[in-house]
């Protein structure tokens, strides 16, 4: 039987347990991938395994393409205030990808000034293109979408177009499992930084 | 008294005396030749009547469109708007996600602090020339 301050000792107890256990999010395996392997290109022209290149490391995924003046901005300017607050916490041993769903336009060196016109440094960061059979497979294999939209012909007769997307920025945890999906633009980035730092 | 009278009424005169349209906040993201980017900005419109945004002009690029971002089924796209209407006494932001202009087809690099000139065409106002700066 408990007495009165047993009883008080026990609900202080549960109260701890609940706020340092309680706080994570629970994040189940969303898909295993760690047998995938898709030959892609990164923006130094490098031969790069997705995923094999990346085993063993917890990955920040997420999806753009560079003639996006709006959306996929939003989403790499995430990614580095992210990237620059786990930098900030000693948590360094993470990899960071963007992969282009328009590797016909996005080739290495305009995936290379993407990342130069925005100062990203591509130590742990990644811009990865390659044939559009093997990207879209990839893509196929992650659930995300990105169909032709609008097409706009300018007075100098050029053909512009831009994509209808999936906004996603994706976890991977280090067993190489997508874990958790964020949007990518409008990311509620300390949420993400939480579910980075639980599974890495 | 005659001229008390007329400062009076030059005072309630002013007091009524509405305020200007103005573009505040201007900036446009950074990008390279031959890509897009887009232009963001506040429109404060401090008068007592409506007025339409209804073009931007550059020479920065070979195109020049006014965009909204949307979303549907959970996909984000852009589509063209073909003017954007500022009611009496009222802002309308053009930012990250929502309203922009749309840069395509830029004729050199805009890396950071780079600057263009823009115009914005206003139905009531006229011509609007502005100046904008790179930011991340």
């Amino acid at each position: 039987m408990l007495n009165k301050m047993g009883f008080k000792k026990l609900s202080f107890a549960i109260i701890i347990a609940f706020i340092f256990f309680g706080c994570g999010k629970d994040i189940h395996v969303i898909k295993d991938l760690g047998k995938s392997s898709y030959k892609l290109i990164d923006q130094d022209s490098t031969k790069f395994n997705f995923l094999q290149d990346l085993k063993g490391k917890t990955v920040v995924l997420s999806y753009i393409y560079t003639n996006c003046p709006d959306i996929c901005p939003l989403t790499t300017h995430n990614i580095i205030s992210i990237k620059n607050k786990l930098d900030n916490d000693g948590i360094t041993d993470v990899e960071y990808v963007e992969i282009s769903f328009d590797p016909e336009r996005d080739s290495p060196s305009v995936l290379k000034n993407y990342a130069e016109v925005r100062g990203i440094k591509l130590n742990n960061w990644h811009f990865l293109t390659g044939d559009k059979k093997t990207v879209f497979n990839l893509l196929d294999e992650v659930n995300v979408r990105a169909l032709p939209g609008d097409t706009t012909i300018t007075p100098k007769n050029d053909t512009l177009y831009y994509f209808i997307h999936t906004d996603r920025i994706s976890l991977i945890d280090k067993q190489g499992r997508l874990r958790i999906n964020f949007k990518g633009s409008n990311a509620n980035k300390n949420e993400i930084i939480n579910s980075i730092k639980q599974i890495n | 008294m005659k001229k008390i009278i007329l400062i009076f009424f030059g005072l309630l005169i002013s007091c009524n005396t509405t305020g200007e349209l103005k573009i505040t906040n201007q900036w446009f993201r950074p990008a390279v030749k031959g890509m897009n980017t887009a232009f963001y900005f506040t429109i404060e419109n401090n008068t007592n009547q409506a007025d339409t945004l209804y073009s931007v002009n550059s020479d920065i690029a070979g195109m020049v469109q006014i965009h909204e971002t949307f979303e549907k089924e959970g996909m984000m796209g852009m589509r063209q708007v073909d003017f954007v209407v500022v009611k009496p006494n009222s802002k309308i932001e053009f930012k990250p996600g929502g309203l922009h202009v749309m840069v395509m087809n830029l004729y050199s690099d805009y890396k950071k602090n780079s600057s263009a000139d823009f115009e914005l065409y206003f139905k009531q106002k006229g011509i609007v020339k502005i100046k904008a700066v790179t930011k991340l």
